[in-house]
């Protein structure tokens, strides 16, 4: 029937917004990011304790946080 | 003594006569889904009174509830010294848990209740009546698109919720709380998996968007045409969703993030 | 069952036997009959409540008989099958007692709505249409209005345009005038007749207005309680020997339809208290 140019407007900002709600959910927010560490590099070492370390903990070192790093 | 016991036949028979009349009715809206298709103007004007006049108050309360999360989730935290991990307690509870459930609930509040009015309203008003005799199938031309706009919008909404929540739980933490930002976001997004929780997110609110529009059309399309029956199918609707939904919700969450 | 002079044949639009419909307990029709002339207004009437709008519903296939035949145009209705009787009901229009204009559309849109929905007509030729339906029914000027800003007769005079929109070969008025004053009604009145003869319509005309109703019609059908109590041209139907239709036709508070609900002995009811 009458489609207000404001009507398709609105609709359009709200899929265009629900959209990138759910990029910023993959990208921001899940481990989407960490699939592409196309800078970084698996190390394999020994420990002959690991404390309280689990499968998949963050690991940190000295003065800041490494985003990368999981026990696996 | 035996009137109790045919009370409860009858109200028995009754619930099944719904149930049956209910399914039935679902059928004949996705029937009518590829006629919605073909013309999508009606689709577009359903969109906007369903989605988009929602979003405010989706996006106020995931606002709310992603800071009020931070806070909660900041006090217990902080005892274990674990308080850098507040950023998954948020992350978490948002996509898997609060974001399509509380996005149901408002929805069905909101959209599904003011559905249902709109529709009895028209079927007490004799118009559905009158489309019939015009030749034109209410189902397909004033159901149907109301039906596909709500499944369509759930999704959305309830993604705008968590990713609001999420940034509004970051706003108190980070901001207010003195979280670290680093690990705030680091170690949300190692334990935060696309396929498990933000996929599975997306998944419940699809389901509860099919089920709480479904409820929200029926109602409407089942009332007695009286003002009274339009209120009471209102408040059906609000009542029903919630249950459907909070019922659903323990019945997906067993099988998508149970231990089986 | 007294003075039904049936009019068969080929010249009869719908052609009703042995109809029989109850809701629940409630017997509405008891084995009608009823015959409605091509090209003609007919008219039926009878008490509130005796199912006048049922019948209509009947006719229109909303409803589905218990039993008996409802033959339009030569077509068992109850018999069709879907795509078959949307097909039938294009050919149909119907007058609502409250208008049943759609809220979310203009006047134009309201009238314009079944050619948008059947047919493929390019903008242009619609807007044609719907000015020379709307200049019928006298609202021409009306057309950007919302229906919540007519009065009711107005909104009826719409619904009217919008029933002959597709020029249908029938159009049935469920209780046209009632709850209109004067102005509206006469309106109403000569809109009917005067459509009905200029584009060959067959009119069927349920109300209660005897008066107005009588005036216009060429032929009445009054039904009490389940049954066709009487038939005949408005004419006959003064001059009647039977007791039903002239407490109906002349209004008057008692006669075999009683002006007082079963009750006990009205002396006993008010001593035993």
């Amino acid at each position: 029937m009458k489609q207000t140019k404001t009507t398709e407007l609105l609709v359009g900002v709200f899929i265009v917004a629900g959209v990138a709600a759910l990029f910023v959910l993959a990208m921001k927010v899940s481990n989407l990011s960490s699939f592409s560490q196309a800078d970084g590099y698996t190390l394999t070492a020994h420990f002959e304790n690991i404390g309280g370390l689990k499968v998949k903990s963050p690991v940190t070192m000295a003065e800041y946080d490494c985003p990368g790093p999981t026990i696996g | 003594m035996f009137e109790w016991i045919r009370q409860l036949g009858r109200g028995g028979f009754g619930f099944f006569e719904k149930l049956g009349r209910s399914n039935l009715f679902l059928l004949k809206t996705l029937a009518g889904i590829p006629s919605v298709l073909r013309r999508p103007y009606l689709l577009i004007a359903q969109l906007l009174s369903v989605g988009v006049l929602s979003l405010l108050l989706i996006a106020v309360s995931g606002l709310f509830v992603g800071m009020v999360l931070a806070l909660q989730g900041y006090n217990t935290l902080v005892d274990f010294g674990a308080e850098e991990s507040l950023g998954v307690v948020v992350a978490l509870s948002i996509v898997r848990e609060l974001g399509p459930v509380v996005t149901a609930l408002l929805f069905a509040g909101r959209a599904g209740s003011a559905l249902t009015a709109e529709i009895g309203l028209m079927k007490a008003t004799e118009q559905l009546s009158g489309m019939e005799m015009m030749a034109v199938d209410p189902v397909h031309r004033v159901i149907a698109p109301r039906f596909l706009a709500g499944v369509l919008s759930m999704p959305l909404l309830a993604a705008i919720f968590s990713a609001v929540g999420i940034y509004g739980g970051y706003f108190v933490g980070v901001g207010l709380l003195g979280v670290d930002d680093g690990s705030f976001w680091s170690q949300m997004q190692s334990k935060v998996d696309l396929h498990e929780d933000v996929y599975n997110g997306v998944v419940k609110s699809l389901v509860f968007g099919v089920v709480v529009s479904w409820i929200a059309v029926f109602e409407g399309y089942d009332t007695v045409p009286t003002s009274e029956g339009v209120s009471r199918a209102t408040t059906r609707t609000v009542v029903y969703s919630a249950f459907a939904v909070l019922g659903l919700d323990f019945v997906l969450t067993a099988l998508m993030f149970g231990d089986y | 069952m007294t003075e039904t002079s049936t009019q068969t044949g080929p010249d009869t639009l719908v052609n009703i036997r042995d109809l029989r419909f109850s809701r629940g307990e409630r017997v509405i029709f008891d084995g009608v009959d009823l015959d409605i002339p091509r090209g003609k207004v007919t008219a039926i009437m009878g008490p509130s409540g005796t199912g006048k709008t049922t019948l209509l519903r009947l006719i229109g296939g909303q409803l589905y008989p218990d039993h008996g035949t409802i033959e339009v145009d030569g077509q068992d209705v109850p018999q069709l099958r879907r795509s078959a009787l949307y097909a039938l009901r294009k050919r149909m229009g119907m007058l609502f007692q409250s208008g049943a204009l759609l809220t979310d559309l203009s006047v134009f849109d309201n009238v314009a709505f079944p050619l948008r929905e059947h047919t493929d007509l390019p903008e242009v030729m619609i807007r044609d249409l719907v000015l020379m339906k709307l200049q019928a029914v006298g609202l021409r000027g009306a057309r950007e209005l919302q229906p919540s800003e007519l009065s009711g007769g107005m909104a009826r005079r719409i619904a009217l345009a919008r029933a002959i929109a597709l020029d249908p070969m029938m159009i049935m008025y469920d209780e046209p005038f009632t709850g209109q004053d004067p102005i509206s009604k006469g309106a109403l009145l000569q809109l009917i007749r005067l459509l009905n003869d200029a584009l060959g319509l067959t009119s069927i005309i349920v109300s209660h207005d005897v008066e107005e109703t009588a005036a216009i019609s060429d032929y009445i059908y009054v039904i009490s309680q389940g049954k066709v109590v009487g038939s005949g041209t408005p004419e006959d139907l003064r001059k009647t020997d039977s007791d039903w239709v002239r407490q109906f036709m002349q209004g008057l508070p008692d006669g075999p339809v009683h002006f007082h609900y079963p009750a006990p002995e009205y002396i006993e009811d008010l001593l035993n208290v």
